[in-house]
């Protein structure tokens, strides 16, 4: 651990309270410049931390913190979050986005809502997205990719999403093609829409969200033994193994890791993201059941070929397959 | 220039009549619209033809607008004598080459309709221009909509919804306007 992350730690512990310097650096056995450091980098990241002189530091509103234009401008990106639009409340960041994107957004434009009253998974299926409790986003990207690789960036972003959540020492799983898992639970989802122009892809809106501070009672019942949020997963851990992120703070990491794997996989190719996808990979070399249009098969789940593909060893032969959503077992 | 509606409008007029040929020039440009049969004939048992009884035209620019010549082809007393030849000509090559098809430019699976509650984005008969959303083709969460790219009236959907669709397969076939 970090001086800044044993730092964020212990105000996190005593938050709403105070901590002085002094007492930080006793406790941590670094300089009172070390501490200073630490909190400045700390503040940069979009941590809300006040600094009151004879009482010290303390983290504010660190559960259900609005988001805040100050977030965007501290961000350490070249393009991505630089044009974005924030709100309290939406229908659906992706209807917002697209209707962006139409307009002429540029490639990296952001929008977040701190709830979403309409938020869609796929095939307009709905998505909990409850006041201040995760990130809501949707991306616009304009990668000028051929459409007949397209299909390779909800691999590409699930890969950002897991390296974002892994920063806070978290250990995501990515079942194909899109969703992001903690033990066996969906912490994370991804909905892209993209639209075509001939044989390029104009634009694609990547739609995000992820669940950070739900309580099991913030999930729909039919959800609560599939979903789980990042507190959910810091306190079944006995709080130990992970530091729980402020929302800001996640977001400026997450845009920073999808703007680093996007570029990466438009300057090279799918298959120098292939592996980064595969060590993370849910339910590598177990017997799954992928269900495809009307089509269920079962079988071995190989991984991923070359072009982000799903490979299936079922009792008769190989399968590609190019569609499809793992079951939940 | 005739506009989609007003082609649409006259389509209309000569089903619903008892003609089987309506000429019409303005601007210098020239509208040809046949039927093989009036409006009341019912189409013989067996021997259907992929639209026959349907009205079939084409919109034919003049190379010099309003030049006298074109206007004196235009006068119907001379059609009227070789009835046979035209006629064939329409309902044979020229209305298939109008035909254009809407390939898949991806691997993945069709959707008609946004979700499973909604109407599909197009159905026969619908008229299309080239930013019209005609489908969504689906390849690993990536929802990616499918424009038309040319304008025209759908006149067969050549795959089923929830269907997995190759590259390049056709998806719709379109009678195009242009």
């Amino acid at each position: 651990m970090t001086v800044k992350d044993q730092v964020y730690a212990r105000l996190l512990e005593l938050s709403p309270r105070y901590v002085s310097g002094e007492a930080l650096a006793a406790s941590l056995g670094v300089s009172r410049t070390a501490i200073w450091k630490a909190i400045r980098a700390l503040k940069e990241e979009g941590l809300n931390i006040e600094a009151r002189h004879r009482h010290g530091y303390r983290l504010l509103e660190h559960d259900n913190r609005l988001l805040s234009e100050d977030h965007f401008t501290r961000l350490r990106t070249q393009v991505f979050g630089k044009a974005y639009r924030l709100y309290t409340e939406v229908e659906s960041t992706q209807d917002i986005a697209k209707a962006w994107a139409n307009e002429g957004a540029p490639h990296g434009a952001v929008v977040v809502s701190e709830r979403q009253t309409k938020g869609r998974g796929r095939l307009s299926r709905n998505w909990s997205s409850p006041s201040g409790k995760g990130l809501w986003l949707s991306v616009i990207l304009r990668p000028g990719c051929p459409l007949s690789v397209a299909h390779q960036l909800p691999l590409v972003s699930a890969v950002a999403v897991a390296r974002s959540l892994e920063h806070f020492g978290f250990g995501p799983r990515l079942k194909w093609p899109n969703d992001v898992m903690i033990v066996d639970r969906k912490v994370a989802g991804m909905l892209i829409e993209g639209q075509g122009e001939l044989d390029r892809l104009k634009y694609a809106v990547l739609g995000i969200g992820i669940n950070v501070l739900q309580s099991a009672d913030d999930f729909p019942e039919a959800l609560r033994t599939r979903a789980i949020s990042l507190k959910m997963a810091h306190e079944e851990s006995g709080e130990r193994f992970y530091t729980l992120p402020t929302r800001p703070q996640l977001l400026m990491v997450l845009l920073e890791r999808l703007e680093e794997e996007i570029s990466r996989w438009e300057n090279e190719s799918f298959a120098m993201l292939q592996d980064d996808w595969l060590k993370r990979a849910w339910r590598l070399h177990e017997l799954i059941e992928l269900s495809s249009g009307r089509e269920r098969v079962r079988g071995r789940f190989i991984g991923i070929d070359a072009h982000g593909y799903a490979l299936l060893q079922t009792e008769e032969e190989l399968l590609t397959l190019t569609s499809g959503e793992i079951a939940f077992q | 220039m005739f506009t989609l509606r007003e082609i649409k409008e006259l389509i209309r007029t000569l089903d619903a009549s008892s003609l089987t040929h309506i000429e019409l020039e303005r601007e210098g440009e020239r509208l040809v619209l046949k039927k093989d049969h009036p409006s009341a004939s019912i189409v013989p048992a067996g021997s259907y033809t992929g639209g026959s009884t349907a009205p079939t035209y084409s919109s034919v620019p003049s190379p010099v607008p309003s030049a006298p010549q074109l206007a004196e082809g235009s006068v119907p007393s001379g059609d009227q004598t070789q009835p046979e030849a035209p006629q064939k000509t329409v309902s044979a090559s020229p209305a298939e080459d109008q035909i254009t098809l809407i390939k898949s430019p991806m691997v993945g699976t069709f959707y008609a309709a946004p979700n499973p509650d909604a109407p599909p984005y197009v159905n026969v008969g619908d008229t299309v221009k080239p930013d019209t959303v005609v489908c969504i083709i689906e390849a690993m969460k990536l929802f990616n909509e499918i424009v038309a790219d040319v304008e025209g009236t759908i006149v067969d959907i050549l795959v089923q919804n929830g269907t997995l669709v190759e590259y390049g397969q056709p998806l719709f076939k379109v009678r195009t306007t242009s």
